[in-house]
């Protein structure tokens, strides 16, 4: 094996001159892979970190006495159970989301989709400071502060240290405003919708509900790959002393069983990616679409490699031939073939890699997009992010290597099939 | 004891009193045994943007807490209409041939007017006075202020309103729950029609948009001219959908 692979390294450097437009090619084929990959990746991750912080956390308990605004009355039963769960953080949020909200600043307004609630002590790890494009997290019980987004700040042309009213309508109808003092500006263009963060007790003031009505949990995991099975556990958790509803996978199913046939509470157990099922659709096109481009790419690396390796073996038909005549195996010399095919793949795969990490280094810092509002599904703070787990470019290398290797075959087979005599004449 | 339901009888006539005095001003501008129908020209004033306008046809049945607003113009509006009958508020519009459910609480077009400015008023029903202050002069009329707040659900939790002579109100503050001024609503005109009174020019102040012109801020605001009332009785077909629907 490690005969072979010298040899076919030997080889495959003599005959360097013949593989360097090749290699071009599938490099350039590899860098587009490779980027189109990390930018998706990238994408995802940057839509499921908004997604948490718009929504309730990576995972959000909700609590139901009919089809109606969610509330958490038994907190005393549920934070035990949570407590027994390892990996995350949770927290106690009100929320309040009808339309109608408005922060208005001189004249000027903007709506907001969701005003949220929050106990700043407890969350402050959420906002780290390169979050904010002004002004600082707020501590303790300050029910003056209130945190908005960079486009709703720039909307009201509002900065930190102005008072804003923060306009709303009950869940009864009532309309109601509070004045408050801008503490921070975090960075966020909004796909979701704007938000603002206040107090918790500040925005159940505000709304008519008593101090520490808790809307939802917002559970925050370590690692967001479990979500899952994370969620799995809390529900499982749950149900051992409350009222659940089945493991929900989309807010449609969660209003559908609320809309059934029930009484007394219940609780729901909602995934991100079950909140965000009105999106998975675009994200899962965002998939067909990576998975069509890559599979056009593989078909032109096969395709490339299969025409430069027929032509390559006729070209070295005296140098296989002798290579037969003295001695080596019909499979042997195919086995020779593909490694050396192999070892253009791998080239290929690092020199590409090396060039996409650059390329997306280069895309993330210097791209700025925060004016095409168009692309805010793709951006996070007005830039491109790009993720590539060792796992993805594992598989994305063993894909080319395989694509190299099956171009090679059939050129390879029939080189080996020669007659040596023949091939050595050069006929 | 006698002192306890001596003080309860006097807060009871008072109560009485001011919901006799809303009851009145609700009867003055309530057209409970004909149909309203007029004309309303808006025209709201966005400093620094300059003025929209827009009109609208109104048609009111308020015996049976029916109404109709069809827009006749701009053109981009002409066709569009709100319909309530039964509790129920239908926004029909013509560039998809639908009808969605809407709400009286749900602005009229995007400037203060809440569709409910429209419908008749009920403020015996939907509020108390908790304070009254006579003799308060309001340009040429001498007005009594009545300070009310919501006892049900209603767009706004807490009004002062001005009222002449006639009970005819004059003035209007709208306050949020917390006693936020959200707008201020002048009634310049009524006109007269049979024992009634309909409003021939409102002019609504919103006290949180506005825009700084030349160093001073400036308040938006929406001039309401009334023309065309007739308290002619209308057909029924006028208050249904297929009317909307026609007239798109």
């Amino acid at each position: 094996m490690i005969k072979l692979l010298f040899l076919g390294w030997r080889n495959f450097l003599r005959n360097l001159e013949r593989y360097w437009i090749l290699i071009i090619a599938t490099v350039v084929a590899n860098v587009l892979l490779f980027s189109l990959i990390g930018l998706l990746l990238g994408t995802i991750e940057g839509l499921e970190k908004k997604g948490s912080r718009y929504f309730s956390g990576d995972i959000s308990i909700q609590g139901f006495t009919g089809y109606n605004k969610s509330y958490i009355s038994d907190i005393e039963t549920i934070t035990p159970s949570l407590d027994a769960v390892p990996g995350m953080n949770y927290f106690l949020r009100s929320v309040h989301y009808k339309s109608g909200a408005k922060i208005h600043h001189n004249g000027k307004s903007i709506r907001q989709r969701r005003y949220i609630g929050v106990d700043w002590d407890r969350e402050s790890y959420l906002f780290g400071e390169k979050d904010f494009q002004a002004g600082e997290y707020p501590e303790g019980t300050d029910s003056d502060a209130l945190l908005i987004s960079t486009v709703t700040a720039r909307q009201l042309n509002a900065g930190v240290g102005d008072r804003v009213i923060v306009f709303i309508t009950t869940e009864k109808g009532v309309t109601n405003t509070g004045r408050f003092t801008i503490k921070g500006i975090f960075k966020e263009e909004s796909f979701f919708g704007f938000a603002a963060y206040m107090q918790l007790d500040a925005l159940n003031s505000l709304i008519l509900e008593e101090p520490g009505t808790v809307n939802e949990i917002a559970v925050y995991l370590d690692d967001r790959q479990n979500t899952s099975a994370v969620g799995a556990n809390i529900h499982s958790k749950l149900s051992q002393n409350l009222n659940t509803f089945p493991v929900l996978h989309s807010k449609d199913e969660r209003d559908k069983n609320l809309s059934l046939d029930w009484e007394g509470r219940k609780y729901a157990v909602l995934t991100l990616s079950a909140q965000l099922s009105s999106i998975n659709d675009l994200i899962f096109a965002l998939f067909i679409i990576t998975f069509a481009i890559v599979v056009v790419f593989l078909s032109v690396i096969v395709i490339g490699i299969y025409n430069t390796f027929v032509m390559m073996m006729h070209e070295r038909r005296s140098e296989l031939g002798t290579i037969r005549a003295l001695g080596m195996s019909k499979t042997k010399l195919v086995q020779l073939v593909i490694t050396e095919s192999a070892l253009l793949g791998v080239t290929s795969c690092v020199i590409g890699l090396i060039i996409s990490v650059g390329a997306l280094l280069a895309i993330s810092n210097w791209l700025d997009l925060s004016q095409w509002s168009n692309a805010t599904l793709f951006t996070v703070n007005g830039q491109l992010l790009w993720r590539l787990p060792l796992n993805w470019i594992a598989g994305v290398m063993g894909m080319i290597l395989m694509s190299s290797v099956a171009g090679a075959i059939i050129p390879a087979v029939n080189a080996a099939n020669a007659n040596p005599v023949e091939s050595i004449r050069g006929e | 004891m006698k002192i306890l339901v001596l003080l309860f009888l006097i807060s009871f006539s008072v109560y009485a009193e001011d919901s006799e005095l809303l009851a009145e001003i609700d009867s003055l501008v309530t057209f409970d045994h004909t149909d309203l129908s007029a004309q309303y020209d808006i025209s709201t004033y966005i400093p620094g943007t300059g003025t929209r306008k827009e009109s609208v046809l109104m048609f009111r049945r308020d015996a049976e807490n029916k109404f109709v607003i069809l827009w006749v113009g701009p053109d981009s509006k002409k066709g569009k209409g709100y319909l309530k009958v039964d509790n129920s508020i239908w926004l029909y519009d013509p560039k998809d041939s639908r009808f969605t459910a809407s709400n009286v609480r749900n602005r009229l077009s995007d400037n203060t007017i809440r569709i409910s400015d429209l419908e008749p008023l009920r403020l015996q029903n939907d509020y108390s006075v908790t304070n009254t202050e006579e003799n308060i002069q309001l340009g040429a009329y001498n007005t009594t202020l009545l300070s009310l707040e919501a006892v049900t659900e209603t767009d706004f939790p807490k009004r002062n309103i001005w009222i002449d002579e006639n009970n005819l109100i004059r003035k209007i503050e709208d306050y949020s729950l917390s006693g936020e001024l959200l707008r201020t609503a002048v009634i310049a005109e009524y006109t007269a029609l049979g024992n009634k009174y309909a409003i021939k020019k409102v002019i609504f102040v919103d006290h949180l948009k506005g825009a700084e012109i030349d160093g001073r801020f400036t308040n938006e605001r929406t001039t309401i001219d009334i023309s065309r009332h007739s308290d002619k009785e209308l057909p029924q077909m006028i208050y249904t959908k297929s009317f909307l629907e026609r007239n798109s």
